[in-house]
């Protein structure tokens, strides 16, 4: 995979974030759906890249949109990072793996993210997560485990669909594309 | 595509070298971010506000912050009433949520006024050329995507009538999901194709790396002359703000 190539799947998976993220709110659906350029991307280039197109696609909708969106490209960059490391270890051909990182994208996710928008926005994003975590701040009186557990679902939901979509995505890729992706340097090895 | 800069020459913020400006911005932005104390937050709003007005710009940034108005003020309602170090109440609403609600807006008021004025004041052009002076690749991406998006746009459009054409509808969540997979999943193979098209054309017009340090001859290095006072005074309210922030920490002021 030469060097234009890559920078081109980087450019495609920015892209896809901001226009798969745009059509989510305009279906009004509860879930975010902005981060299946950067599952993408990092599976076929790696954890480094992969992060690098995460923080860039909330760069640039910052930039053109709303720099309220900026914060949050630390949480977009550790999910390129997570991806990128399951998927050199342990492929992405099988159909454990999305499910391996739907979990674990759904406890990480939310982890970064709760801090930065409790110290910068109070817990609030203006969405459909904001009656959960009222619900949860009235019960419990802890700001930022409700932050937490108010958004643990959504990104459940969310990060699943992602993976497995990229699965199968990968799946049906033509074979150039596949023996230089980044999911495919162990198989290599545990074959020989 | 649409953009957040305004054109106006006479402004104080549009005449510093881009870097300087950024560097200085980046600073003040600094010094607001772990500010925890409500005076010291008002004073540097007051402060943040006043520099914009005077400096060019004012009447776009304010049009901008009309919006986080509301949102600070739904933060504030939001907490005093549900926040659980409320003592005092009145009907239903705390003061201290109210008062943490508050020092939250704040806050977000000031690093959303900084942002603005970084771009209000910055042309798009001037944008890529400090992130190509990082790296040349950097900037090639950013100015790939101006162009890309508007083309992934009109594919949904595209896709979107297709699809309903073939008889896709949706009424409730999970018919919503399978519509959004329906529409995205053509778009994103097409945008893959798109992108192996791109990388051939861009070998063949010779992009290579010969032009390294093009970007960063084009950008004034940040201490040049004429815009170090700007520099400075930033750094001065940066160290004014983590004085202030060391000194309520360690209780000797006495909020």
């Amino acid at each position: 995979m030469n060097r234009n190539l890559k920078i081109l799947i980087i450019v495609v998976g920015i892209g896809i974030n901001i226009v798969g993220g745009a059509l989510n709110s305009a279906l009004k659906l509860p879930i975010f759906l902005d981060t299946i350029g950067t599952i993408l991307a990092a599976v076929l280039l790696g954890p480094w890249l992969g992060a690098l197109t995460g923080i860039l696609s909330n760069v640039f909708s910052g930039i053109f949109t709303n720099p309220v969106l900026i914060p949050f490209a630390l949480v977009n960059g550790v999910i390129g990072l997570i991806v990128g490391f399951v998927a050199m270890k342990r492929g992405y051909e099988d159909y454990i793996t999305p499910l391996i990182i739907g979990i674990i994208l759904s406890i990480a996710a939310p982890l970064v993210g709760s801090p930065i928008a409790v110290y910068v926005f109070g817990g609030l994003t203006g969405g459909g997560v904001d009656i959960l975590y009222g619900i949860l701040l009235g019960s419990s009186e802890r700001i930022f485990s409700s932050a937490f557990l108010a958004r643990i679902p959504t990104n459940l939901v969310d990060k699943l669909i992602s993976a497995y979509l990229v699965f199968f995505i990968y799946k049906a890729l033509p074979p150039q594309w596949k023996a230089t992706a980044a999911a495919n340097k162990n198989k290599e090895k545990q074959g020989s | 595509m649409k953009n957040l800069y305004v054109d106006n020459i006479n402004g104080y913020w549009y005449w510093p070298p881009l870097k300087v400006k950024f560097f200085s911005l980046a600073l003040m932005l600094l010094g607001i971010i772990f500010s925890a104390n409500p005076l010291v937050l008002a004073g540097n709003l007051t402060l943040i506000l006043l520099i914009t007005l005077a400096g060019g710009g004012g009447t776009a940034l304010l049009s901008r912050l009309k919006a986080f108005v509301f949102f600070g003020l739904f933060i504030i309602a939001f907490h005093s009433v549900l926040n659980p170090a409320n003592e005092t109440m009145l009907f239903i609403f705390g003061l201290e949520g109210a008062l943490y609600g508050s020092i939250v807006a704040m806050r977000l008021t000031g690093i959303v006024a900084l942002a603005q004025i970084a771009l209000i004041t910055t042309p798009p052009r001037k944008i890529f050329l400090l992130f190509s002076s990082f790296h040349k690749d950097l900037g090639l991406i950013m100015l790939l995507l101006v162009g890309f998006i508007p083309v992934l746009q009109e594919e949904l459009n595209n896709t979107s009538h297709a699809q309903q054409t073939r008889g896709l509808a949706w009424k409730n969540s999970i018919d919503k999901i399978r519509a959004y997979l329906a529409m995205i999943i053509p778009v994103i193979i097409k945008a893959l194709f798109k992108a192996q098209g791109m990388a051939s054309l861009l070998y063949l017009r010779g992009y290579d790396m010969q032009d390294r340090h093009l970007a960063k001859k084009q950008l004034r290095p940040l201490w040049a002359k004429g815009y170090r006072y700007l520099s400075a005074l930033s750094i001065i309210y940066f160290l004014i703000n983590v004085v202030m922030f060391t000194a309520s920490k360690m209780k000797v002021w006495p909020i």
